[in-house]
């Protein structure tokens, strides 16, 4: 609880200073962003429904990945710290590339790995993982969930025909907050 | 209740009870129904709003985990739908506002960090809700509701409250009004007839019997105990009738004894006076010789007795009727008691060689009495202490003020009066013991007729002795008048006065007794009077009417009993052509007889036998022009 309480302490820091109209917006995103932003994806266990067929035991945790560059430090690891999706652990992974990546629940593709997107994607296939981007073009090109960095503040978009195709449900609370594209 | 409901009628103290049953019975339901709802409206209000605040918080978690504040005031204005619903508010982990509802109401209306669970203000209720995703709190969600639907409800309770205790009211009472004719009906019949009863004395009526509730009882027992009352009654009446039957003969009775008695003493004393008359005559014959003289005084003593003897009777009868006369004049009770000791003990206290002494240390000696009476209290005492003490013995008078009173005291060295007859010597035919009376002779009637004197005079008397042998002390208590002056009271030494002033009379004697009428005109003429006699009314008509003048009488003297009517005739008829005083001689001294005489124009009632001193006296103070 402590430990959900700091992140989003930090997370709202974030948002402060992202939403601050007196605040010159900054040519590139400060690291706080990522503090928000690690927040938003452990928040997204709460409104995914994954298949059972997703998890090859009872027991097994929920994976998050992340592709290429890790860009949000120890703020991700603090924010999953102790939490739970139905009980199951949840527990980061990284992968270097494409090739690297093995089974998991939640794929966070940074900014940096616009050029091996398709490669990712092709990589996840159909299987039941939520791919989050940061680019503003990532639905377009095959993604589930995409967090541009807009005018100083995290937008939040959603693709729920790409999720719905990887037998992934969308609670429509998430959908209610999100930019949704068809 | 039991003091402002006394007075009023049952009919009004059932309605009242009534009312006040029913009113309470209906504040009470309406009480605890309002209560009810109260309490069932606020907590099924609470569980309502929570599960709002639960569906709202829900609603809202997505909003709040991903710090959408538009989206989390979309979700809050669709509480506009629920009217109820004033004010709303989600609050973040942080505990900051993060949205609120009605949008445009100022951020300073909400509080500034959440509370816990949920309070009802005067107008409202506030509830805070936790939001949680995974049972961590991520918000709290807060809602306000109007509880004015709450209120309007019950102010559409109190009037329907109102309504039926208004409707209940009118309910019972047009009950009680019919109800109540069964308890107060009866009730006032009872008293109808109670009232019948005590109005005409009619034992014979009863009451109605309605049922057998309580008031049947009642009519019941009243029915008995009016029967009771009717048989007592009737019992009552015959036994009153009976006692005064009794009454009535007894009164009779006394009455007739009272007759005879007054007519005994009459025929007793009537033959009294010739013999005194002649007496006198003889005693004051100087051919008599000395030692007829003294037979002649024996003889005069003893009828004197006699008469005294029978006087007393009458007294006593008087006394028992309430109808001793008295004429009250101021009277120097020295004269009277140096009088009655001169006249009647003086020879007695001689004969037995008793020292008597009399110590007159009183200032004030005038009291307000009739001197006859008096005399014959005094006389009564002196005979009593001559008669108990033995010879050679004292007798002690003295007088002396106390305050407003004289006080006359009697003592001698006689037989006294042991302390168990103390008590009963005032009473009349008794005189200590039997024994005595055969010794002293008399009637035992002096000392009660001397206590109805002197108390009639507002006086007391009291016997005082160590006991028998002891002598015997009698104390006269009378109140004194003061301011008198011995020349008021002149007249009261009677004996003396009637000695001094002799006054040459022509007397009118109207007497039928021969034998009296010739002592009486041979005492008078004597006495230097001139008399002329009458035998009956027609000859002193006769003698007042033909007598052709100048003489006049002076004075009439008549006896009331007469052949052919009465003195009083006489007195009238005299009255009406000549201003002259009479004086009337009868055997009857009734209070009733001499006032009979005094209406008749008498100045003077003379009881028979004719006491000569008595007589004489009369005779100068009418001369004298002074009505005694």
């Amino acid at each position: 609880m402590a430990l959900l309480e700091r992140k989003l302490i930090s997370a709202v820091a974030a948002m402060t200073l992202f939403t601050g109209t007196l605040q010159p917006a900054p040519p590139v995103a400060p690291p706080n962003e990522y503090a928000l932003k690690s927040v938003f994806l452990y928040n997204f266990c709460h409104f995914i429904e994954w298949p059972e067929s997703a998890f090859n035991s009872p027991n097994e945790p929920l994976i998050i990945g992340i592709v290429g560059e890790d860009p949000f430090g120890p703020l991700l690891k603090e924010a999953v710290e102790g939490e739970t999706y139905h009980n199951r652990p949840i527990v980061i992974e990284h992968y270097r590339g494409p090739r690297d990546i093995k089974h998991c629940h939640l794929l966070f593709i940074g900014r940096g790995e616009a050029a091996r997107l398709d490669a990712i994607l092709e990589a996840v296939g159909s299987q039941s993982v939520v791919t989050v981007g940061e680019t503003q073009d990532f639905l377009d090109r095959g993604g589930m969930i995409a967090l541009p960095a807009d005018r100083n503040r995290v937008r939040l978009r959603v693709k729920p025909s790409a999720m719905r195709a990887a037998k992934v449900n969308v609670s429509s609370k998430l959908l209610r907050v999100a930019d949704v594209d068809s | 209740m039991s003091i402002f409901l006394r007075d009023t009628p049952i009919k009004r103290k059932l309605m009242a009870v009534i009312l006040l049953a029913s009113g309470f019975a209906l504040f009470l339901m309406g009480s605890a129904l309002i209560t009810y709802e109260l309490i069932t409206f606020r907590r099924s209000l609470a569980v309502n709003m929570g599960v709002l605040a639960e569906i709202i918080g829900s609603n809202s978690t997505a909003a709040l985990a991903f710090r959408d504040a538009k989206s989390a005031n979309e979700i809050l204005s669709a509480l506009s739908a629920e009217h109820q619903i004033t004010a709303a508010a989600l609050y973040d982990d942080k505990d900051e506002l993060f949205a609120r509802f009605p949008e445009n109401e100022p951020l300073s209306s909400f509080a500034q960090k959440p509370g816990r669970g949920h309070r009802f203000t005067g107008s409202h209720l506030e509830m805070f809700r936790p939001i949680t995703i995974e049972g961590s709190r991520i918000g709290m969600i807060y809602l306000q509701a109007d509880l004015g639907v709450m209120y309007s409800r019950f102010g559409v309770y109190g009037l329907l409250l109102l309504v039926v205790t208004a409707c209940a009211f009118i309910g019972a009472l047009s009950l009680t009004t019919t109800l109540q004719k069964r308890i107060t009906q009866p009730i006032l019949e009872l008293a109808k007839v109670a009232t019948a009863v005590s109005e005409r004395q009619d034992y014979s009526v009863r009451g109605t019997r309605h049922g057998s509730d309580e008031i049947g009882h009642l009519t019941e027992a009243f029915n008995q105990m009016l029967t009771r009352i009717g048989e007592s009654n009737t019992a009552l009446i015959a036994s009153e009738e009976r006692l005064r039957l009794a009454l009535d003969n007894a009164e009779a009775a006394n009455q007739a004894k009272d007759n005879f008695l007054a007519v005994l003493s009459h025929e007793l004393r009537t033959p009294l006076t010739p013999v005194l008359a002649a007496v006198a005559t003889l005693e004051d014959d100087p051919r008599m010789p000395p030692n007829s003289l003294e037979e002649l005084e024996m003889i005069r003593r003893n009828i004197e007795v006699e008469a005294r003897l029978i006087d007393d009777l009458l007294d006593v009868t008087g006394i028992a009727r309430g109808k001793l006369a008295l004429k009250k004049q101021i009277v120097d009770v020295r004269a009277l008691l140096e009088h009655a000791m001169q006249n009647y003990c003086a020879t007695a206290a001689a004969r037995k060689d008793l020292q008597v002494s009399i110590d007159m240390k009183a200032t004030n000696a005038y009291v307000l009495a009739d001197s006859s009476r008096m005399t014959q209290v005094f006389w009564n005492l002196l005979q009593n202490a001559c008669k108990f003490t033995p010879e050679g013995g004292k007798i002690d008078i003295s007088l002396h003020n106390e305050s407003c009173a004289l006080i006359i005291e009697i003592s001698d060295t006689g037989i006294g009066i042991s302390p168990e007859n103390m008590p009963r010597i005032f009473n009349a035919f008794e005189q200590g013991e039997r024994t005595r009376t055969r010794v002293f002779g008399g009637l035992g009637l002096g000392l009660a007729i001397s206590r109805a004197i002197v108390e009639l005079h507002g006086g007391t008397i009291l016997a005082e002795s160590e006991g028998r042998d002891k002598g015997t002390r009698l104390r006269i208590c009378l109140p004194t008048v003061e301011g008198a002056t011995a020349r008021e009271t002149k007249k009261t030494a009677p004996a003396s006065a009637a000695e001094s002033g002799r006054h040459q009379l022509h007397i009118l004697l109207v007497e039928d007794h021969a034998d009296t009428a010739h002592q009486l005109t041979r005492l008078l003429q004597r006495a230097g009077h001139e008399v002329t006699w009458a035998g009956s009314v027609r000859e002193a008509r006769d003698l007042i009417a033909h007598r052709n003048a100048p003489l006049h009488f002076d004075i009439l003297i008549s006896d009331l009993g007469l052949p052919d009517g009465t003195g009083h005739d006489v007195m009238r008829d005299l009255a009406a052509t000549h201003s002259i005083p009479g004086i009337a001689l009868s055997g009857y001294g009734m209070t009733d007889d001499i006032r009979d005489s005094i209406a008749a124009g008498f100045s003077r009632h003379i009881t028979k036998p004719v006491d000569w001193h008595e007589l004489n006296v009369a005779i100068q103070t009418i001369a004298a022009g002074e009505p005694s």
